[in-house]
């Protein structure tokens, strides 16, 4: 019995002018994300992946077909959809717990009650002690750490993820995938992952979408078959590297490799 | 939490940092002490010691503090008019400045409605218009605040307009995927962005506001410092001129520095290379 999807690319084209020609960034992409799990669209660089995210977001608009959330099509950014983006975009002027605070306090919550959120998701990505440290004073790694409690601390209906862990070093990124796990397991909430990093998808992920170059489509839709809460070692094992080697194989056949920038208006 | 430890480092090593940091800013303080002593030691020596310049060129040092006893009232009167005359138009002008930025960077409309005047009229030197301030509004306070506050105010609506332009789009793009209306993000994230920017925008305000309220109660005054000169000047008082001189950089220094603390203040936010 298959629940109506979360989010729905319905027949969706973007197209961007670039210096006098245009760009087909995505044609004909048509996908369901469900709205338990997590979701990875995994693709080459440049394919449209973040282009895709942005049209969830709200940041972009299709040039045609529809893009909807709970049935309801899309129109601008909301809070109901929060963006975690590769760039360090945790607001520089506010302390940690400002931070954490911002989506709630924008939305009109009451102060004892974010509060009481913040600090909870603080000591859950593990950054109890800093609540009044300005980001200046956090490395790239904490300071994502407060970007991702500063998402949930929303509660949105969807976490749109782009790259989010992509300027991190693979110590620091591997941490994070525990932490992300972490919350992922207590809260359960739909998250929809942008990455061009196969291993990181699959470990992650519940679903892998495969899409194709540039303009980019559904090529595969794989399941990550690892039991919850995973455990760092299925990284390393064969059945992941074999699962691996298959997306590889998918990615591969997507025509002519087309290493552009990606694509953003 | 193992996994907190490099960022504890990090800061541990930051303020480790700052020790060392606030030695070498002692030295460079110091260095700085040195080159106003070593100036001032300069000037006695040329004048008075050796004196290779007559005193009617360049006023030694005891010239100069005979004319502050002989004047010390009224130039304690001029020092505050002169004083009152910037600080008014500095902090009016700037502040209605940001203000009409703002409008501009939030609005496009008003902005197609003001962006021609201002680019018109910012170019034009506002010395140039002292004569018609003066016809207009004669030789009293208002007419010098007026002009300078323009100065300060163009000043200001330039650099706010550049510094929203220049807002990573990210924070804003981050704010409206949490739930913020265009409004509330201006508010919380726009306007805490630029303050940095609008810093270097304040400091070259108050040494303009300086130059324009000078230039003004030169060509028109009854009081000031300004005036003091152009009174000195007709029977050739030099040691007047290079008191009133010296007087007004003591002022805009301190002026300048009290932008600086309060820069810092309300920054506390800001990565710095150093603590200036």
């Amino acid at each position: 019995m298959p629940s109506p999807p979360k989010i729905s690319f319905q027949d969706v084209e973007v197209v961007f002018p670039t210096r006098g020609k245009s760009t087909v960034a995505l044609q004909g992409f048509t996908l369901d994300i469900r709205p338990e799990g997590f979701t990875c669209i995994v693709g080459q660089s440049g394919c449209g992946k973040t282009t895709a995210l942005n049209l969830v977001a709200g940041f972009i608009k299709p040039s045609s077909g529809r893009v909807l959330i709970d049935g309801c099509e899309i129109t601008g950014p909301g809070a109901d959809r929060t963006v975690v983006f590769q760039a360090d975009s945790v607001f520089p002027w506010m302390t940690v717990r400002q931070n954490v605070e911002y989506g709630p306090a924008v939305r009109g919550i009451d102060p004892g009650a974010r509060r009481r959120v913040a600090d909870q998701l603080i000591a859950m990505v593990g950054l109890a002690g800093f609540e009044n440290h300005f980001p200046r004073e956090l490395s790239g790694g904490m300071k994502k750490r407060v970007d991702l409690a500063r998402a949930y601390a929303n509660d949105p209906k969807v976490l749109l993820m782009d790259e989010p862990f992509g300027a991190l070093d693979v110590m620091t990124r591997d941490r994070m995938h525990l932490d992300l796990l972490r919350l992922y397991d207590e809260h359960r909430k739909c998250i929809l992952f942008v990455t061009h990093d196969i291993e990181e998808a699959l470990f992650l992920a519940d679903r892998v979408v495969v899409m194709t170059a540039r303009p980019a489509r559904v090529r595969a839709i794989l399941d990550a078959p690892f039991p919850r809460p995973r455990d760092p070692e299925i990284k390393t094992s064969p059945e992941l590297q074999t699962l691996r080697r298959d997306t590889m194989a998918l990615l591969g056949k997507s025509g002519e490799p087309e290493l552009v920038e990606e694509g953003v208006p | 939490m193992s996994e907190v430890r490099p960022g504890v480092e990090s800061v541990a090593n930051r303020q480790s940092g700052n020790t060392t940091h606030a030695r070498a800013v002692d030295s460079v303080r110091f260095l700085g002490v040195a080159t106003v002593v070593a100036v001032l030691a300069a000037w006695y020596i040329v004048t008075v010691v050796i004196p290779l310049i007559p005193s009617l060129f360049f006023p030694s040092p005891p010239d100069v503090l005979r004319a502050l006893i002989e004047l010390r009232y009224s130039i304690i009167q001029h020092s505050v008019v002169t004083l009152y005359r910037v600080l008014t138009s500095f902090s009016v002008g700037s502040m209605i400045g940001i203000m009409i930025g703002l409008l501009m960077s939030r609005s496009r409309i008003v902005y197609a409605i003001l962006d021609p005047v201002i680019e018109a009229l910012r170019p034009v030197p506002p010395i140039a218009l002292i004569p018609f301030f003066i016809l207009w509004f004669g030789i009293g306070n208002f007419g010098k605040v007026l002009l300078s506050g323009l100065g300060c105010f163009m000043v200001l609506v330039v650099n706010t307009v550049v510094a929203v332009r220049n807002v990573p789009p990210i924070y804003v793009r981050a704010a409206a995927s949490l739930g913020a209306d265009p409004r509330t993000i201006y508010r919380t994230v726009v306007v805490p962005a630029i303050v940095p920017s609008l810093v270097s925008g304040w400091r070259v305000a108050a040494a303009l506001a300086f130059a324009l309220t000078v230039a003004a109660e030169l060509m028109g005054a009854q009081s000031g410092l300004g005036f003091l000169v152009m009174v000195a000047r007709r029977s050739l008082q030099t040691d007047v001129i290079l008191l009133s001189v010296i007087i007004l950089s003591i002022e805009a220094w301190f002026v300048d520095r009290a932008i600086r603390v309060l820069s810092n203040r309300v920054t506390p936010w800001m990565e710095r290379l150093e603590s200036k």
